[in-house]
């Protein structure tokens, strides 16, 4: 069943510069329980877009559905009633926690700020919380300072949680995150997802984590999505040129992988007031005349694999 | 470890910081290491492994205070570092031995131009040079790291952040160092960008015959770039070996844990099994080995001695009781 | 050595405020300021105590005596106890000089925290009218409020108060921009806080360390401008001593007895310095990159 669908979602922020087009266009859809990856580069509005859905800022055109209803242009006062039911995990463990509030603080939070049960409620509440996503007792009055960043993360996360929404942006929540401690947190949000029923948004930079939480994945780039669709179809075939670059450079921890690495040559396109035309264009082996003055359209090319490529077809040989 | 002419080889080197808040914190222990010429060597390891601390103490910058290198020697070329005065550091430095840094929005200085920077180091370090000659080798430097030479005037914000970093890496190679510390080069890069600069490095080590010490926490950088390897854990080597010693036959639970921990692009979707728990407070190691309580094979043996640093076959040493007396077993019933 | 690392860090464990408190114990000046500062403000309080007859015993045939043991500072040109009108002086300057800095370091917070969080239009109304105070020199401004309000001390207060406001309002502000776009905040907003919330729960604790330090100086600033008010007759006024009106009176026989002059000025001396002091104390103290 659908709980997210986004149509047309543009935020342009002004510069001194001109219009930055962070989210230009964007429209994608989220069923229940299921993980959609949003996978780019610095730069590519997956942040942005996260925050919009949340409407942590203002979108500038476009619309977000949540579970039938728009709720692209609510009140402040709608916005934070929706905070019950969709909240946020967010990258910096370091920066995401007031460093003046203990762990148990931290957690309540929420449930203060809706005045959600008593004093003594709310810490049986935290107590639960703090059990589900693994952190000890022990730690409760601790400050963020003396912690580490994975259970700094844990934190983060009981404190998304523990209104029990049901929809979950996280961005970016493990990349400031040791390998040893990434799994952990990526599995414990793993096993959250099916105790709790959650539907995730899942923004990373990071290709191998994004294969393996999502089960649809969204690759931006400068803004725009420029292929969708299953976890294992963009991995086993990727189409637009952008993702073969992209996941050709991930390097492989293994000795014997060798693969015919595509290195991007061309400088970046800026965002700022762009031009007609292929946005990766200019860093594309493939580029030629018409790419550069004419939009290519998101179009579907096998059953649910889109990719946005005038000549898709001729790259990959279809 | 043998005892060859080794470029750089540091012996028994400890490094401490010692504050007020942390009280004494053992960053670096008895940490020994070698370095071939024209090799590279993976230093692997998590956030407060103690991988910067060493890299800097080979530079000779541990800040001080609080860091406080309190035994040990490194020797390069022969003769040890540690005894030189900071005059001699400081020509050492830059010449001989230099650093790339993790993050090139940083590294560079916002208000001279790139060119300016470039010919500081060789300034500093060729002073028979002429004006002409050392601008001639700028342009070079920044033609040879994929910077077309005419933007030699420009100013670092003019640059975007690969770029940055190919400056970075045209600063550090303009004096064609016998060494090079490279601390997290790519990890503030994109993918995409971190393949360009990674091409750039390998290709430039070669023209110009310089051996690395690769800092870094990511497998997949490691797999591409070095010859070898050595696994840190909390200050001190836990495993050293060939690339493939340490990506085909690792020894170490550590070592194991960590690539376990990977999701990966390729193969299997599998779910991930992390190192349970985190890494000891350097202010407070456990006595024995400092992995045993995360350890799943830790015995009493582990909490209680600490293990050396023992051979397993070759080049290859594993820092763990368990792992030594397998291969001991298996070279018995062998 | 591991057993000691250990107690450190326990002692450590339970907050901010005990490290800053350690922090500032190493510094030995600072300690002799607060001693210093806390003598004079226990005399002060205790003025009744010790002196129970009040300031304004007269005895014209005892004038200008120099300090023996019966009066230790001397006597005034009434035969009045000098010391004794030191100490309830004090009452009346430190205390308007308090409840003046706590008038502008709410008004401060007030419309520092709104300028700060709402950025925009509000925080260049609110910037600009700051600036017009700004570029009227504070003493300036004082003398105009208390001409027109007539003397008296809750005038002082005000007058007083109203031109410390932007110095506050700068102090707060200036984190806050930076505060209000870390992620923690924006967490607080994910979890559906209103401003308000977040600005009591978030910004006002992060911000208080700056704050402190302010007000220790702003205590010193105001001590300065209330005795300076008085002096010029504009502020509290006689018989009731104060510092600033024991000097301006004292200024008529400053020949036939330095006594008059000189114990006011030490006690304005001592409490500003002392203030100074600890006020700097507590900045190295509280900043952030000290730490480590």
């Amino acid at each position: 069943m659908e709980l997210l669908r986004v149509e047309h979602l543009k935020k342009y922020f002004e510069t001194p510069r001109g219009l930055l087009h962070a989210v230009d266009d964007l429209s994608f859809t989220i069923s229940q329980r299921q993980t959609l990856g949003v996978v780019g580069e610095s730069g590519c509005g997956k942040s942005t877009l996260g925050r919009l859905l949340l409407h942590l800022i203002d979108n500038t055109s476009g619309k977000i559905i949540f579970d039938g209803e728009d709720i692209s242009n609510i009140s402040d006062a709608k916005r934070r009633e929706l905070c019950k039911r969709m909240q946020m995990i967010f990258q910096d463990p370091f920066a995401s926690i007031d460093p003046r509030k203990t762990v148990s603080q931290t957690i309540a939070e929420p449930l203060r700020v809706f005045h959600l049960g008593s004093d003594r409620e709310i810490s049986e509440k935290v107590a639960e919380m703090m059990d589900l996503v693994g952190i000890s007792p022990r730690i409760r009055n601790a400050y963020p300072h003396e912690l580490d960043g994975g259970r700094r993360q844990r934190v983060g996360i009981a404190r998304a949680l523990i209104l029990r929404p049901e929809f979950v942006v996280c961005d970016e929540p493990v990349s400031a995150l040791d390998v040893s401690i990434q799994a952990q947190i990526i599995n414990l949000m793993l096993e959250l997802q099916e105790s709790l029923g959650l539907t995730y948004i899942f923004i990373t930079h990071d290709m191998s984590v994004v294969r393996h939480v999502s089960d649809n994945i969204l690759v931006m780039y400068l803004g725009q999505v420029v292929e969708t669709a299953n976890s294992e179809d963009i991995f086993a075939s990727p189409l637009h040129p952008y993702t073969q670059a992209l996941l050709s450079a991930v390097p492989v921890p293994d000795i014997d992988h060798k693969t015919e690495r595509i290195i991007l040559r061309g400088e970046i396109t800026s965002p700022i007031n762009p031009k007609h035309g292929c946005r990766f264009a200019s860093r594309c082996i493939y580029a030629k005349e018409r790419c550069f003055h004419e939009d290519p359209a998101l179009t579907e090319v096998t059953g649910g694999h889109c990719a946005a490529c005038h000549f898709v077809k001729e790259i990959n040989g279809l | 470890m043998v005892q060859t002419e080794a470029l750089l080889s540091i012996r028994d080197l400890s490094i401490q910081y010692v504050t007020r808040d942390m009280g004494c914190c053992r960053a670096v222990n008895n940490l020994s290491l070698d370095l071939q010429k024209g090799e590279t060597l993976g230093l692997v390891g998590e956030t407060g492994a103690g991988k910067t601390t060493i890299a800097r103490g080979i530079m000779g910058i541990v800040p001080n205070p609080p860091g406080r290198i309190t035994q040990g020697s490194i020797f390069f070329k022969g003769e040890d570092l540690l005894r030189k005065k900071k005059k001699e550091m400081r020509k050492i430095r830059g010449d001989k031995i230099s650093m790339i840094f993790q993050d090139p929005m940083t590294a560079l200085n916002p208000v001279d131009t790139v060119g300016e920077q470039i010919e500081e180091v060789l300034k500093l370090h060729q002073p028979g040079a002429g004006k002409e000659e050392i601008r001639q080798k700028a342009v070079q430097m920044l033609e040879t790291v994929g910077i077309p030479g005419e933007r030699i005037d420009e100013y670092p914000h003019q640059f975007s952040g690969g770029m940055k970093q190919r400056i970075v890496i045209a600063i550090a190679l303009a004096c064609s160092p016998e060494l090079l510390i490279a601390d997290e080069p790519t990890t503030a890069l994109d993918v995409t960008i971190q393949a360009q600069i990674l091409e750039l490095m390998n290709k430039l080590k070669g023209e110009m015959n310089t051996s690395m010490l690769l800092i870094t926490h990511d497998l997949g950088v490691v797999a591409e770039m070095c010859n070898r390897v050595a696994i840190i854990y909390a200050g001190e080597v836990v495993e050293i070996g060939t690339a493939r010693d340490i990506f085909k036959n690792r020894s170490h639970p550590y070592t194991q844990g960590l690539f376990n921990s990977l999701p990966s692009v390729t193969g299997e979707k599998t779910k991930l099994k992390p190192i349970p728990g985190a890494m000891p407070d350097p202010s407070n190691l456990p006595a024995g080995c400092p992995f045993a309580p995360r350890c799943g094979y830790a015995c009493e043996k582990c909490m209680a001695e600490h293990p050396e640093l023992l051979p397993v076959e070759g080049e290859h040493y594993v820092r763990c009781w368990r792992a030594a007396e397998e291969e001991q077993h298996g070279i018995a019933a062998g | 050595m591991r057993s000691k690392n250990k107690a450190e860090r326990n002692l450590e464990k339970n907050s901010m405020l005990r490290e800053t408190f350690y922090r500032i114990c190493q510094n030995k000046l600072a300690i002799l300021c607060m001693v210093i500062f806390a003598i004079i403000v226990i005399l002060v309080c205790l003025a009744g105590v010790i002196a129970p007859q009040g300031y304004d015993e007269q005895n014209v045939s005892n004038a200008f005596k120099t300090p023996s043991l019966q009066h230790i500072f001397g006597t005034d040109n009434f035969g009045r106890d000098i010391f004794v009108r030191v100490l309830y002086g004090g009452r009346i300057t430190l205390l308007v000089s308090i409840a003046s800095t706590m008038v502008a370091t709410l008004l401060g917070l007030l419309f520092g925290c709104i300028a700060g969080y709402f950025g925009g239009a509000v925080d260049n109304v609110i910037m600009r009218v700051m600036d017009v105070f700004m570029a009227i020199p504070n003493m300036i401004l004082a003398i105009v409020i208390a001409t027109t309000l007539g003397s008296g001390m809750v005038t002082t207060v005000l007058a007083v108060a109203v031109g410390s406001v932007p110095g506050f309002v700068r102090i707060v502000r200036a984190p806050i921009l930076s505060i209000r776009t870390s992620e923690y905040v924006e967490s607080a907003r994910a979890i559906g806080a209103k401003p308000a919330f977040i600005i009591i729960h978030h910004i006002i604790p992060n911000i208080m360390a700056q704050v402190i330090v302010q007000v220790t100086l702003g205590i010193a600033n105001s001590i300065i401008s209330v005795a300076g008010l008085s002096f010029l007759g504009l502020g509290v006024q006689p018989p009731t001593p104060e510092w600033g009106t024991m000097l301006s009176q004292a200024r008529n026989y400053m020949m036939r007895s330095m006594y008059m002059v000189t114990c006011p000025g030490i006690a304005i001396v001592l409490s500003v310095i002392s203030l100074n002091v600890i006020g700097d104390a507590l900045r190295d103290a509280l900043d952030p990159r000290l730490k480590n």
